[in-house]
Parts: structure tokens; C-alpha cells; sequence
């Protein structure tokens, strides 16, 4: 359990945990399509480079984010020691 | 990698049971294909694949019975993550998204999209804003996180009624699915076919709740994915010589672009907030498959995702779902499973789409009308796409297509045996049954729960209280088969109505753990102007009044909900002390449930009063 006094640092850290997580990611999911048009004369992986980022790209992208950010806010409750180990 | 210690055990069989369950899956498919080339009839076979199939789900829920509330509203709150993520992932998509999303991608190409991936990535959202809080909290139902977030019945109840606004639209978007599929498969009449899908997933339901929710839907998904993943494998081993058809099917999208190119393809350039997708009729395909922005424009495309986004992240049947992990550690990682899973399907789908147009453009397009190749006289013969050009050789924009026949077009387009066209229809059978049930679900528990058990905080005596949420699961489901027998609408539009309206519910649901300051009166105002945008947005949309798509009507709705909510809080005096004290709790993982909390405190309350 943690204590009183981590509380606040604690909030501070997971608030800009999660806004470094989410402002790449949303920004990523506007970008992507719009410019997929123009992207779609490379080729990368035989796919056409603006379908796959709008498809491919944005699926593995969420799956990355989620996937550091668990790891990430798991290690931040265990420094602040806000775990449920007990 | 940290270790931890469960409080509550989970069986450590669990997995070993997954495991012969599909293993039995496999084998009896393969039971099947054989006997199929033994030369027993067909519709035989397909009866015993569905009821097999459905008697196992019910067997599963049945024997997940329980006498405890505990158990019947949060599953016991011990359910490992990955089972968890299993049913998130597949009602997600639900069996509406398996056929309708494979549909448009390979009628509309790119433009298709922006509706499959906005709903994986809500998900991202989910679990950065909102799941891991409410598995803190640890309330069996969205009404009664709020209720006891603003201290406010009156919050309970408004939120009780346009919560259920969006689960009903589900469960009958999802009976409609379940009804084709059952038509298909068995035989029966419409009317017949919607009683058998309610009352499955009510017998399901009714013995434990949430328990028999968690491992029923955990089967049904395996039997999805199993579904979806094992054909398109089978196809990409054929095409492409690896069986990763979702990443290796680069190149023949390469020579698909080719083709296109030179059988000139029209390509269509959309307004900017132009949404037109395909509907539920046959259709023929619009525009080239990579190319954008043929039927949607690039606004409407980027809205309508970040629209699938927030009505994934706000949708209540999902937010529940992962309230039944162990701790707020497996809530995330369950996310993280429905996300990977999820994605594995949508990529499966874009894989199956061109796929399907390949043999569409190389093989179809370029022979004769008058002698059709035998894959697609099957599919004319079975009516799911028809011959809709007058030209003495085919073209490939000469042939219609059945937007939710798409899935199960592929191997009769192939030839491959029916059997492996019956397991599909089976997998998109057992998805729909998962998201049915999914949100018939939470559906009775928020009438179970917050209209009739409350609007006192305090719950009767666990006996009568599962007898007032089993009956309403038998309620529930009677009336989603009503309204799916009468209703005649497209599924897909109804699920999209239904994460519109879950869209609006998001904004109020994430202030109330990211905003301390938040009040019951701006969490009203927030609900009802949510609420009532997004139903102006739709009908007017529907009547032609309003330029606005369903999937764009979020984009209204949504921060309508915000606004209201951030100004009449502004307006309001100041939350009491020992709830910003809640609040702050509920942002700390670890400690016990605040739900739970609060009800021994009303308990020890009323045993002081007496």
C-alpha cells in the first residue's frame, strides 16, 4: 500500500506517464492517413508505404504503446511502492 | 519481471481446459472435413457443427453457476488477463465488425479503415484513462461507479438510462448477426432463429452472471479467432507459401495495385466530410484497393477513427469486463492482450480483403459471362454475389457483392471444401454470442442493480438479489429479441449507433478520475447533453437532414458531453472533502476496492442505526 505523502508525486509521475504515452500516439493517428496518399508510391514490404503505416503501422503502434506503457507504470507503482504485492 | 502473489487462486487446471477445448475444436473440424469427403450431406454436417458448438457454450456457462454476488457480478475478481483480453478483443469487434469490417475493406478498400483500426486503437485509450481506475474502484456496473463517485442517486439513475441506450443497440445488432448466421447454418425461419440466439445466450447468462460471462466468452472467442486465423492461413500458404497472411500479403497487394492499374479502375474523389461506405446490399467495388479517399474524405476519415477511439474507450460492456482481473496490474495487461488480439483480427481481415480482390481482378475480371468460372457460380447460386453487368466478358466493377457475405466468399471462391466455409459462419456465430452476451450482461446487472436494487446503496440479502439480476437477464434478452425480430435496420449501423452513443458517455466517465473538481451536476449535465446531441445527430442524420454520418456523429457528441460537463462543474460549489479523498484513492492502484468499501461502510452504518 502506499503511503500518504507518495500520493502526489506519485499522481504527478503517472499524469506525464500517460500524456507522453497518448499525445505521440494521437498525433501519429492523424498524420498517418493523411499523408497515406502521397506515402503510397514507396513500397515497404511489398504494401504500398501508405496503406501499410495507416494499417499495419497504427496496429503495431497501439500495441507497442500499450505494451511500454504497462511495463512503464509497473515499474513507476513499484517506486513509489503503490504495488499489490501484499 | 515482477512476481506476484494472488489473494484468490484461480484453478490451475484453466489453461489445460482451454487447451482440450480447442483441441476438440480442431478435431472435430477435421472429423468433419472427412466426413464430408465420405459424401455425408452437407446441412447434416453443419447442425451438428453449430449445436455442438452451441451446447458446449452452454455447458460452459451452466456449469459456471454460483450462489454468491461476488462471483455473479465481477466474476470473483480473479480472472487471469489473457482470458480476459480474449473477450474484450472479440467484442470489440464483435461478430457485427468480423463481417461487415472484412465486407467494406475489400468493396472500399483503404477507405474501409478507419473503422476496424479506430476500434483497436481505442483500446490505447482505455487503458491510459480509464480501465485500470474503474478496476480499482471495482464496481460491477458504470451507474454505480458514478452513483457513488458524485454521492448522487439521482446520477445513478440518468446514467442507468443512457447507458442502456447503447447496450441494447448492441445486443440487437449482434442477435441480428446471430440470426443470419443460425439461418444459414440451420435453416430455421428469421423469427425462430432470433428466439434460439436469446435464449442461448440467456441460459448462458442466467446461471452465473458475470462467471459464466467470462469463461462462455473465453470458449466462444477461441472458437472466433480459431475461425478467422485458420482460413486466411490456409489461404496465404496457397498465395503466398507462408502462413502469416497478415504480414505477407504485401505482394499481391503489389500486383493487385498493377492490375488495377491497367483493367482502369475508376478512382473517386470524396468531400472532405463525406462519408459513404457500403451498405447491406450487394454491391460492386468502389475505387482501388490502396488508393484513399475514394468514398470517405480525409476529415471524415481521421473523425470517424477517433470516434471508433472514444466509443470503444467509453463502451460500458468492455469497461466492465476488465473490472474482473485480479488486480489493477492484470487490468492493464488484459488490455494489453485485447489490443494485440484485436489487432491480429484486423490485420487477418485486411489480408482476407485482398486476397478476395486478387481473385477477384486476376482470375474473374476477363472471362466470360456466359460461362462463369465455378467459384463464382457457387457464390451466385448461394446469393451472395451476382452478375450485375451486361458485357460479354466480366469486368471486375461487374459483380456485386454481399457486404457481410465477404468473410465466407473466399473459399468458395477458392473451392476449398464447405466445411471450411461452415466453421467460419460457426466463428461468426460464436463472436456475435460473446458481444450479445457481453452486453446483455451488463445490461441486467444496471437494471438489476441501479434501478431496482437502488436507488439505495445498500443491496438486499444476496438470495433475492441474484434472483432480481437473474430475472433481468431473462428480461433483457426477451427484449432484445423482440427488437431484433421487428427491427430491419443494417447491424453494422446499429453497432455504429451504439459506440456513438458510448462516445458521449466517455467524456464524463474520464473526468470524473482525471478532474478531481468534478460535481453530480456537471456529470448530469455532461450525460444528458451527450446524450441528446448524439440522438439529434443520429436521427437527423438518418432522415437526411444533417450531413453528418453515424460513425462522425462522436465528433458532436463527444465534446458536446465535455463542455457541459466542464462548465456547469465550473458553475457548481465544490465537491466535499471526503470525496476529492475518493478520488485520490482512486487513482492509487493497491488497497481495497472502493466499491467494496463503501458497501461495508453502508452495512456497518445501518447495523449502528439498528
Amino acid at each position: 500500500m502506499i503511503e500518504r505523502k507518495e500520493r502526489k508525486p506519485y499522481w504527478r509521475h503517472t499524469k506525464w506517464q500517460m500524456l507522453t504515452s497518448l499525445v505521440p500516439f494521437l498525433v501519429i493517428m492523424v498524420v498517418f492517413p493523411i499523408y497515406a496518399g502521397r506515402l503510397n508510391g514507396f513500397k515497404f514490404l511489398g504494401f504500398p508505404l501508405g496503406y501499410f503505416l495507416a494499417c499495419h503501422g497504427l496496429v503495431l503502434i497501439a500495441i507497442i504503446t500499450v505494451c511500454v506503457f504497462v511495463n512503464r507504470q509497473d515499474a513507476l507503482d513499484h517506486w513509489h511502492g503503490a504495488n499489490e504485492d501484499a | 519481471m515482477p512476481t506476484r502473489a494472488r489473494s484468490q487462486r484461480v484453478n490451475p487446471l484453466l489453461g489445460v481446459y482451454f487447451g482440450i477445448f480447442a483441441a476438440s475444436l480442431a478435431g472435430l473440424v477435421i472429423l468433419l472435413m472427412i466426413f464430408e469427403q465420405l459424401g455425408v450431406v452437407d446441412s447434416r454436417l453443419r447442425s451438428v457443427m453449430t449445436l455442438g458448438s452451441l451446447a458446449l457454450y452452454a455447458a460452459i456457462g451452466v456449469t459456471a453457476y454460483t450462489k454468491l454476488p461476488h462471483d455473479f457480478l465481477l466474476s470473483g475478481r480473479r480472472v487471469p488477463s489473457f482470458y480476459v483480453g480474449l473477450g474484450l478483443a472479440v467484442s470489440a469487434l464483435g461478430g457485427t465488425g468480423l463481417v461487415a469490417f472484412t465486407g467494406i475493406l475489400f468493396l472500399a478498400g483503404f477507405d474501409g479503415l478507419c473503422l476496424p483500426v479506430g476500434l483497436v486503437t481505442g483500446f490505447v485509450i482505455s487503458v491510459l484513462l480509464i480501465a485500470p481506475f474503474l478496476r480499482k474502484f471495482g464496481a460491477p456496473s458504470l451507474p454505480t461507479f458514478l452513483c457513488l463517485r458524485f454521492e448522487s442517486n439521482l446520477v445513478r439513475l440518468v446514467a442507468a438510462s443512457v447507458v442502456v441506450v447503447p447496450l441494447l443497440l448492441l445486443v440487437v445488432a449482434e442477435l441480428r448477426i446471430a440470426q443470419m448466421s443460425i439461418v444459414w447454418l440451420l435453416g430455421l425461419s428469421d423469427g425462430l432463429a432470433v428466439l434460439m440466439a436469446a435464449t442461448i445466450v440467456a441460459v448462458t447468462l442466467a446461471a452465473g452472471g458475470t462467471r459464466s460471462l467470462t469463461w462462455s466468452s473465453a470458449a466462444q472467442a477461441l472458437t472466433a479467432l480459431t475461425t478467422v486465423l485458420l482460413p486466411a492461413a490456409i489461404v496465404a500458404v496457397l498465395m503466398t507459401n507462408l502462413p502469416i497472411p497478415q504480414l505477407s500479403h504485401g505482394p499481391i497487394l503489389k500486383s493487385l495495385v498493377r492490375l488495377e492499374e491497367v483493367q482502369a479502375i475508376p478512382v473517386g474523389f470524396a468531400d472532405r466530410l463525406a462519408f459513404d461506405l457500403p451498405g447491406q446490399q450487394a454491391q460492386a467495388i468502389v475505387g482501388r484497393y490502396a488508393t484513399p479517399f475514394a468514398t470517405v474524405g480525409p476529415l471524415a476519415y481521421v473523425l470517424a477513427m477517433l470516434g471508433m477511439m472514444l466509443g470503444l474507450a467509453g463502451s460500458p460492456s468492455l469497461l466492465a469486463r476488465s473490472s474482473a482481473t485480479s488486480s489493477v496490474y492484470e487490468a492493464r495487461k488484459s488490455i494489453g492482450w485485447a489490443v494485440f488480439l484485436s489487432g491480429v483480427v484486423v490485420l487477418t481481415m485486411s489480408a482476407q480483403a485482398v486476397f478476395t480482390r486478387d481473385v477477384l481482378v486476376s482470375q474473374i475480371a476477363g472471362s466470360p459471362t456466359s460461362s462463369l468460372p465455378s467459384g463464382l457460380r457457387a457464390l451466385v447460386d448461394m446469393g451472395w454475389a451476382e452478375i450485375v453487368s451486361r458485357a460479354p466478358t466480366l469486368s471486375a466493377t461487374g459483380v456485386a457483392f454481399k457486404r457481410d457475405a465477404v468473410l465466407q466468399s473466399l473459399p468458395v471462391l477458392l473451392g476449398f471444401p464447405s466445411s471450411l466455409v461452415n466453421l467460419i459462419v460457426v466463428g461468426v456465430l460464436a463472436a456475435a454470442l460473446a458481444t450479445a452476451a457481453g452486453s446483455l450482461n451488463q445490461m441486467a446487472t444496471i437494471l438489476g442493480e441501479d434501478v431496482l436494487g437502488g436507488p439505495v446503496a445498500e443491496p438486499h440479502e444476496p438470495g433475492r438479489r441474484l434472483l432480481v439480476d437473474r430475472g433481468m437477464i431473462a428480461v433483457v434478452a426477451a427484449v432484445g429479441a423482440l427488437v431484433a425480430a421487428i427491427s430491419s435496420r443494417d447491424p453494422l449501423d446499429l453497432m455504429l449507433w451504439s459506440l456513438a452513443y458510448s462516445a458521449a458517455l466517455f467524456p464524463v466517465i474520464m473526468l470524473a478520475i482525471w478532474w478531481k473538481r468534478t460535481s453530480a451536476l456537471g456529470a448530469l449535465a455532461g450525460l444528458a447533453a451527450g446524450c441528446a446531441v448524439t440522438t439529434l445527430g443520429l436521427l437527423l442524420g438518418a432522415a437526411g437532414l444533417f450531413p453528418l454520418a453515424a460513425p462522425l456523429v462522436p465528433a458532436i457528441g463527444a465534446p458536446a458531453a465535455l463542455v457541459a460537463t466542464l462548465v456547469v462543474t465550473r458553475l457548481s460549489p465544490n465537491p466535499k472533502r471526503h470525496i476529492l479523498e475518493m478520488v485520490r484513492d482512486i487513482r492509487v492502484p493497491g488497497g481495497e476496492p472502493i466499491y467494496d468499501r463503501e458497501l461495508r461502510l453502508a452495512r456497518q452504518q445501518r447495523q449502528r442505526r439498528t
